[in-house]
């Protein structure tokens, strides 16, 4: 994940969770999926997305099911996530956290930017 | 085949799972990974070896990708559903001695003389809670993966014990007393079936049917007419699950509509066999009984008469009156009509508790009853394993039948079968009920660990939305989004 990490306290499951609610999809191609909408700045890690994932299921906000990958080898199904109501649900609630704090955040900094005397003399 | 690079990656990684059991899942998962992610980098030209490398890197440091993982799969301890079937163990088995100290004569007339049980009495007091919390701890901690991996001998285990009860087994009352037990433990084994029908079609659909036979056929020849009821019912419940998740690849409501058809042929059955061997005038008899016991008050009438009598003398704390007292006079109760609460130790405890302590006494332990197996029934359908959901829905649903059948029975109808869930008497009912108990709590323990990947999904997920689009279709699948 971004440097940022103690600024994005818990996102990483409400990432996975807006991923899934587009549509299905399995581990590798979320952390690509999340790389390419992210350009590049979450890199999300096996490490930390199995054990959200697994996580999230036991909650109830994801489930899981086998089924033959698109591009993958033949033979071997992968193991799909499709979120549940009760992820949607949460999904929602986290967006309006997440929106309430970042809204607050650019507020302050709004404000600091405008009254920051060093950031005037720069300006100047 | 992954290279030695991943593959030592992998194992590093699965080594920090404590719990076995999930490490097959895992391990699945994780080679997936480690596989896309080591052919997308040869895709970008990189040589094998560097291609493992940066995989590797990829993946993070496995002792951490491990130990994430070892903290989400471990089993749920649920200690709290133990104690609350332990509880009701030891309230059973306290009530229990207390009418058997009645019924041996001991004087009853104070509060405090509840506290002072003869001797001879404390083994029982000391052996029977504990025994039967060690059976639900046994079959908590046993491995219900193994019921769905030897269904087929665990069945000829069940009809060899059937026979072994109709040909050695003791009668009671007319019935094998083992019957209706052994009946009980069938309806795991049953949920196993049924779990390895998963997409078998026409033949996993007429397995499920025919696969309660065995159970039935037991209660059948027991007699007992309320449990082959209660337990077809079960079944038909569990199976009704079943088919409502597609479980069978029929479809959800051809596969309902068919087994409903196949309940019904069995109910007309069971119906014809009522009629033609005598049983229906039996029950005719305890319905005349129960509507007027005075009709029959040293037979049939006695006990929905002196039940009546002790829900008359209860009060709503204490001591109840004397019934002998109370039906002095009354024309009901002829000369020799014997007032004794010894018959009414099977399946009349709330009552019996209402007499001696008091109706609040008798409803708190009723209102625990029913808070246990609401606890059960919770447990039973948040559980995300099918085995576990099927087991817990059939056993949370027969437990709660005898315990409705009970409270039937108490209120003065004329049924049989009830059975207070964990605090009834009947040791070989009460040990058929600890193992369910613990069957259950086995499954939601394991939980956590066992996922079932096939547990809700349709057979053809939904299609992905594109962009922007509101409606797709694929694979006789439509998906349509209402809102962002």
């Amino acid at each position: 994940m971004a440097n940022s990490r103690g600024l994005l306290p818990g996102s990483a499951g409400m990432l996975l969770l807006q991923l899934l609610s587009e549509g299905d999809l399995y581990g590798y191609q979320m952390t690509e999926e999340l790389r390419r909408r992210s350009d590049d700045t979450f890199v999300m890690k096996a490490g930390t997305l199995y054990p959200i994932l697994h996580g999230l299921e036991q909650e109830g906000k994801v489930e899981s099911y086998e089924r033959q990958s698109e591009g993958g080898a033949p033979g071997k199904p992968r193991r799909y996530y499709h979120i549940t109501r009760t992820g949607r649900a949460a999904l929602r609630q986290q967006r309006s956290e997440w929106e309430r704090l970042s809204g607050a955040v650019n507020a302050v900094l709004g404000k600091a930017f405008l009254t920051c005397p060093a950031l005037e003399r720069g300006r100047a | 085949m992954l290279p030695e690079t991943l593959q030592q990656w992998l194992e590093q990684a699965l080594a920090q799972l404590r719990c076995r059991r999930a490490e097959a899942s895992v391990r699945a998962e994780l080679e997936a990974h480690l596989s896309e992610q080591y052919g997308a980098l040869l895709a970008r030209g990189l040589p094998a070896e560097e291609a493992a490398a940066a995989a590797a890197r990829e993946m993070g440091d496995p002792v951490l990708v491990g130990g994430g993982l070892d903290r989400v799969h471990r089993p749920r301890p649920a200690w709290g559903q133990v104690a609350a079937v332990g509880a009701l163990l030891l309230a059973g088995a306290l009530l229990r001695c207390a009418v058997d100290r009645e019924a041996a004569g001991a004087a009853v007339n104070s509060a405090a003389a509840w506290l002072v049980v003869p001797k001879g009495f404390w083994g029982v007091l000391l052996a029977v809670a504990p025994a039967l919390l060690l059976l639900v701890l046994a079959a908590r901690f046993f491995d219900i993966t193994l019921l769905e991996r030897h269904t087929g001998k665990l069945y000829a285990v069940f009809c060899v014990l059937a026979v072994v009860c109709f040909t050695a087994g003791a009668r009671v009352g007319g019935r094998f007393y083992y019957g209706a037990p052994l009946a009980l433990l069938f309806l795991p084994l049953y949920a196993a079936l049924l779990y390895r029908q998963r997409g078998k079609g026409i033949q996993g659909l007429l397995t499920g049917c025919f696969g309660a036979a065995p159970g039935l056929a037991v209660c059948l020849l027991t007699p007992h007419l309320e449990m082959t009821v209660l337990l077809g019912l079960c079944c038909l419940a569990v199976c009704l699950w079943c088919c409502a998740k597609n479980w069978f690849g029929l479809g959800a409501r051809a596969s309902a509509a068919a087994v409903l058809a196949g309940a019904a042929l069995a109910a007309v059955a069971l119906g014809i066999l009522i009629l033609n061997g005598g049983t229906l005038q039996y029950y005719f008899g305890r319905l005349q009984a129960a509507m007027d016991p005075a009709s029959d008050p040293m037979g049939r009438g006695y006990l929905p008469l002196y039940v009546d009598l002790m829900h008359r003398a209860s009060v709503p704390l204490g001591q109840g009156l004397d019934p002998a007292a109370l039906a002095a006079g009354d024309v009901q109760y002829p000369a020799g009509f014997v007032f004794s609460s010894v018959f009414v130790r099977d399946g009349y405890q709330l009552s019996y508790l209402a007499w001696r302590l008091g109706v609040l006494p008798a409803a708190l332990l009723a209102l625990a009853v029913t808070a246990v197996l609401a606890l059960l029934w919770r447990a039973a359908l948040r559980t995300h394993n099918a085995l576990g959901r099927m087991l817990g829905i059939g056993c949370a649903a027969l437990l709660s039948g005898q315990y409705a059948l009970n409270l039937l029975l108490n209120c003065g109808l004329p049924v049989s079968g009830g059975f207070l869930a964990f605090a009834g008497s009947g040791g070989a009912m009460l040990c058929a009920q600890a193992l369910l108990a613990g069957l259950m709590l086995s499954a939601f323990r394991l939980d956590p660990v066992v996922g079932d990947p096939a547990l809700r999904r349709p057979a053809v997920p939904a299609p992905p939305l594109p962009e922007g689009a509101r409606v797709a279709y694929r694979d006789g699948v439509l998906s349509i989004r209402f809102r962002r």
